[in-house]
Order: C-alpha cells, then structure tokens, then sequence
C-alpha cells in the first residue's frame, strides 16, 4: 500500500462534511448580489467617465452649477452622476437587493437544517454576503435621494488633482523623511530610557520615568508648537522648522517606544538573567548578549506598529511655518484645499498615507505571525 | 511720525471718550430702532435668534480679545461693526474660531452663519459663498525686521535665498504666489497670522506679506518691525454669508446701509487703521456715519526708520469709549 507521507499527517482531518448544492447556492447568490452591486457599479462609473463630459440638466438638478465647466471640473463629476443615476444603475442595485435578500433569508432560513459543518458554513456565509449586498446597495439608493452633485463636486473632483502629481510625491517623500527619521531616534531614544527603567534603583528610574510620562502625557501637537513657537523662535535660535519637528518626532516617539522596550524586557523569563550571569556575565553584559537581542525580537511589531502611527503623526507637523518645499502630505492636501476651496485634495491624502500605510499594516501582521509565541487568543484565523 | 501718531489715538480717545459717554448715541439698536427691523425681512439662522459668526479672532485690529482673565474681551472693527448690525437684525451674536483657510468651505457646508474675518472678496471665494456689500477697503503691506535686514525697503530687494511668511488662504499668499515667487522668494505658510510675526522677529523669514491694518497693529507690540511697505492691491473686506441664506445677506446689506444712513452709531473704532482718507479705509459714507468725524491722520506708513515707535498706544487710549 502506499507510504503514509508527513504530509499526509500534517493536515487536519476532514470533519466539515461534503456541501450541497442548495448551501452552495446560497453563498453563490450571497457573492453574486455583492460582486453585482460592486463591480457593476464600477464599469457603469468607467463607462460613463469614458463617454462625453457636458453638465447636463440633471447634474445641474443634483446641485452642479454649469457656469465654466472647464475651470471647475463640473463636467467630469456630471459623469459621476449621470452613471449613479442612469437607469443600468437602478436595475444593478435592485437586482442586488433582490439576490441579497434571497441569499439572507435562504441562507438563515436553513442553516439549522444542513446536515454537514460545510453546508452550514456555506449558508451563513451566503447570508452575510448577502447582508452586505443589501447594505451597499441600500445605501447607494438612499444616498442617490441627496444632493450627489455638489457631494462629488466637493469630493470627487478630478480637475483639481490636475497637475498635482509631483506636489503629492515631494509631500510624501517628506513625510517618509519625518517618519523614518522620528522613529529611528525614537528607538534609539527609547532603548536607553528602557534600560534606565528598569533599573532596581528608584533614583536611576526616576529621570527615565519623568521623562516617559512627560512626552506621553502631553499631545505631540502641543510639543511642536512649544518646540518651535516657544523655544525656537522664542529663543531666538536658528532652526528650520523640519529640524525642529524630526528632534520633537523623535523625542516623542522615543517615550512610547520606551515603553514598549520595557514591555520588551520584562517579558523576557528571569531565569534568562540568572542564567548569564551565572556564566560568569556582568549585568551589563547580560542584557547586551541574552536579554535585548531575544527583548528586540518581541517589540519588534508593536515597535512598526508606532512607525505607522507615526507616519500619521507627521501631520501634525502642517500646524508649524513650512515653505512649499517642506510640506508633508497633509500640508500639502490643505495647501491645495484652501487654494481651490475643494476637499478633493484631502481625498487624494488620504489615498496617499494608505498607499504607505497599507502594506506596513500587512507587514506587521505577518511579523506578528512569525514572531508570536506562547498563547493564542481567540478571533480570527491567522 | 510716531509722535503725530500719539496725538492722532489721544485724538480719537478724546473725541470717543466725549461723545460715547457725553450723550447716547452709543450703539444700542435694536432698542432704539424698532423701525429698522421692520424694514429688514425675516431671516432664518442656524439657531433661533443668534447670528454664529466665524472669525479667527487674533487679527488685531479686525477681531482680537484684550485684557486677562475674566476682563478677557472680544474687540475689534469686524465685532464692533457685525455686532450693530445684527443687533438692527435683531439677532444675538455667538463667536465661533476657525482657521482662515477653511472658513469659506466651512461657512459654505453651513456650520456657521457668517464670516467676519477682515476678509477680502474675491473671486474664488464668491464661487462658494456670497459677500456682503464691502465695508472696508484694504491693501497688503511688506512687514521685515529692521535689525535683521535694515537694507530691505522694499519687496523688490527681496531675492534669491529670502523667504517670506504668509497666512494660509490669505490674500496676501496668493500676492505672493504671484509676484514674489517669480523673483526667487520662498513662502512659509502659516495657520495664524501672530505665528508669523514670531518668525520674523526670530529671524525665520525675511519679510511678511499680510494685510496693512493688521500688520500695523502686530508690529505694535514688537519693536524689531516694521511695516516699510503698503501694496496697493485694491482689496475690500466684506461679510460673508452661505449661498443658501440669501435672506440673511439682504438683511445684513440692509442693516449696514441703515447704519450708515442714521450716522449716529459710534462703535469702537480704533485709532490704528490707516487711510481714513483717499480710496482707502471704512467705505464710503461709512466713514462718517459709523465712526464719527474723520480725522486726517496723514500717512500711516513710515517711510524712514528708527527707533520710536508706539508701543501700547493703543491699548491705553484707542478704546477708551467708556
């Protein structure tokens, strides 16, 4: 017969059961009203964006003024709600109602009847799909209700992202700048002030303790503005007002990445400690050879996840003078916002710190996974 | 000229001090003139009876707060001058603070009901909201530090390598967007206007471009600048009022015109704003009816520099209406 292999071994086994076509119709229709209303929603959106650009009478009922199109882009949002309110539309989103509505009430109907795991899943699955469907899709008809012109006017309005490529890229090139810069301090800030805190002695952990409580107590739009507005230009001492915000940045960021050291730290069994120094090691040898290079694996993730946080933070650095050059992302979408008097630009920040933000979440995530030890919580599968 | 300017704000006391306390012509309208709202339409406001007014309330001498603590007050042209005329509305005033360069957005999504903000009309502003009729004409001026750079008179010796402070959304920034970049200059843009007379006392920037009244009131309190050159850029302040509230634009129109026919509302009208005379200042007849006589007080702007300067005149004097 043939050899049972480890792999064979190493999977779980089978005990979902075998699906049915009705549990696999419900989460096909579940998928189907969700794809429907996304998806379809989409390619009416690409294929009226694709088609000419006048402001016709109904834009002009949803809110659009057609005075000069061209300077203010109504035209290309028209599109926007001429596809929203064109009649492909409608029958998209009541068609997705309508299977949504199949797939919950198929779905929850029968689920306590299946007889395998698997046909139960399917069904709570289709149901859910389903609920979201009829979530989306119900949301969009009562959105349509409003006034969608001067919404998207306001939102969605490409023209005045014309030409703002470059502005953006230098904004975020300075925001990686402010945050790369603060966190690297901010670790190095940290570790020091770490080790202090976890001293023995009252008088080495009191400083680091002043210090961590004071950076962590107070918000970071306070430190700058006393940093630069105070003791900069109130001193009167000569410092670009980047300059100012990477110290504060890194400062700031240096008391709670402290904390997370010391976390860290403490984490590590004490019988780590006993064990070096009973090879002979100094205090300071131990923690240099067996306790921060196991501690720093651990903060490793909590330690990106204050990168992210950071990169938000840097934001804040728009309430200080900035020449154009300096501008970070915020700065540089509300720069734009005040100059068209249009909430656009903040659209296109946004999409910018995501573009950032999004694959180091995904990256923590995954060191997370990788580095995680002991116990595992309930939630989610990882 | 510092001298003339003295006796200019003990002028102004004197005359406000007599006629604000001597006799009632103070500002009390909406007693005394119930005829006056029967001639102004109903108005709707966001809520019953109160006029919310958004300004950023640190722009001596358009709107400001003097004093500490409990003596903590809002003065200033804008609050004198928005304040008669809602009371001829009939309506209470409520102050709210918001940054300049999302006041007209903010006002246009309705989250309050007015602008008085010393702001200039212009043409992409009317896009989204509607102004009042102007109420005062206004210029830029160059502000620098005269012990950093004493060789800088004007803004054609700025340069290569000089940057100058802005206000975010101000007229002044896009001046300087239009005229100074080209000549090499850096703008440094701030959120608050005192922010930037902080940096170029520090030494941060080189010059400021902001508007000539304010600017003049700023440098008051700080004796290392100097406000060394007007540009004329032909600008007039007006309210500013969301589109979908055509009644209260009206109203306040009417308001304004009332009180400048009846020519006996004195309001606190400080002795710093410059050009009283000429196509400058309070807007035609306003100028007599809303501010009492008018006092020549010659040009404001220094073109020769030194030491002296007012310092505190102001305070001491220019509100002293009792």
């Amino acid at each position: 017969m043939a050899t049972v292999t480890a792999e064979d071994n190493l999977l779980p086994p089978e005990t979902r059961g075998t699906p049915s076509a009705f549990s696999w119709s419900v989460t096909v229709a579940g998928a189907m009203a969700v794809g429907l209303v996304l998806v379809g929603t989409i390619l009416i959106q690409i294929t009226f964006a694709l088609g000419p650009a006048t402001v016709t009478p109904r834009c002009v009922e949803a809110g659009i003024r057609p005075d000069n199109p061209e300077e203010t882009g109504a035209d290309g949002v028209c599109d926007i709600v001429e596809g929203l309110e064109s009649g492909s539309q409608t029958v998209t989103l009541y068609l997705s109602l309508g299977i949504g509505a199949y797939a919950v009430v198929a779905g929850f109907g029968a689920y306590r009847s299946m007889r395998t795991r698997r046909r139960r899943d399917q069904c709570i699955a289709g149901a859910a799909l389903g609920i979201q469907a009829i979530a989306i899709a119900g949301f969009i008809l009562w959105f349509r209700t409003g006034e969608i012109g001067i919404f998207f006017f306001q939102f969605a309005n490409a023209h005045f992202l014309q030409g703002t490529f470059d502005a953006f890229a230098r904004g975020a090139v300075n925001t990686m700048k402010l945050a790369v810069v603060g966190e690297l301090g901010g670790i190095a800030i940290g570790l020091i002030l770490a080790l202090l805190a976890i001293s023995k002695r009252a008088v080495v952990r009191a400083p680091a303790r002043a210090y961590i409580n004071l950076f962590r107590g107070t918000p970071l739009i306070l430190q700058l503005s006393l940093a630069y507005f105070g003791v900069i230009l109130g001193l009167q001492i000569q410092a670009g007002a980047i300059t100012v915000a990477m110290i504060v940045l890194a400062l700031n960021t240096g008391a709670y990445a402290a904390e997370v050291f010391r976390a860290g730290l403490q984490s590590i069994e004490r019988g780590q400690m006993e064990a070096a120094r009973s090879l002979g090691m100094s205090y300071l040898q131990a923690m240099r050879y067996a306790i921060v290079p196991q501690a720093v694996r651990r903060v490793i993730p909590p330690l990106m996840n204050e990168f992210v946080i950071l990169i938000k933070d840097t934001s804040l650095v728009a309430v200080l003078g900035l020449t154009f050059a300096e501008y970070e992302l915020y700065a540089t979408g509300r720069e734009l916002y005040s100059t068209n008097l249009n909430a656009t630009p903040f659209i296109a920040v946004a999409i910018a710190y995501l573009v950032v933000t999004l694959p180091l979440i995904g990256l923590v995530n995954i060191a997370e996974r990788h580095l995680r030890s002991g116990l595992v919580g309930i939630g989610g599968e990882h | 000229m510092s001298r003339f300017r003295i006796i200019a704000v003990a002028l102004i006391a004197v005359t406000m001090l007599a006629a604000g306390c001597g006799s009632d012509e103070t500002a009390e309208p909406a007693d005394s003139s119930p005829s006056a709202g029967a001639s102004i339409g109903d108005v709707t406001t966001l809520t019953d009876g109160t006029l919310l007014v958004a300004s950023c309330l640190d722009y001596p001498p358009f709107e400001y707060f003097e004093g500490s603590g409990d003596q903590r007050e809002l003065k200033g042209f804008d609050v004198d001058l928005i304040t008669a005329i809602a009371g001829e509305i009939g309506l209470e005033i409520e102050w709210k603070k918001a940054n300049f360069d999302t006041i007209f957005t903010a006002l246009q999504s309705n989250q309050f009901d007015a602008v008085a903000a010393a702001s200039t009309i212009t043409a992409e502003r009317q896009v989204v909201v509607d102004f009042s009729d102007p109420y005062y004409a206004s210029r830029q001026a160059l502000t620098v530090n005269t012990e950093e750079t004493p060789d800088i008179t004007t803004t054609d010796d700025l340069g290569d390598g000089d940057t100058v402070a802005v206000q975010k959304g101000t007229t002044g920034k896009i001046f300087a967007e239009d005229n100074l970049v080209d000549q090499g200059v850096e703008l440094k843009t701030f959120d608050l206007a005192p922010d930037m007379f902080t940096d170029l006392e520090a030494g941060g920037v080189q010059g400021i471009i902001n508007d000539e009244p304010a600017s003049i009131a700023e440098v008051e309190s700080r004796p290392s600048l100097e406000v060394i050159e007007p540009i004329d850029t032909n600008e007039n302040y007006g309210f500013a009022v969301s589109k979908d509230n055509p009644e209260l634009l009206a109203a306040i129109n009417a308001a304004m015109a009332f009180l400048d026919r009846r020519r006996n509302v004195r309001l606190d009208l400080l002795g710093v704003l410059p050009g009283r005379s000429g196509s400058r200042g309070v807007r035609s007849g306003l100028t007599v009816g809303l501010f009492g006589p008018a006092i020549d007080e010659g040009p404001r702007l220094r073109s020769g520099r030194g030491p002296s300067r007012v310092r505190g005149g102001r305070n001491s004097n220019g509100n002293g209406h009792g």
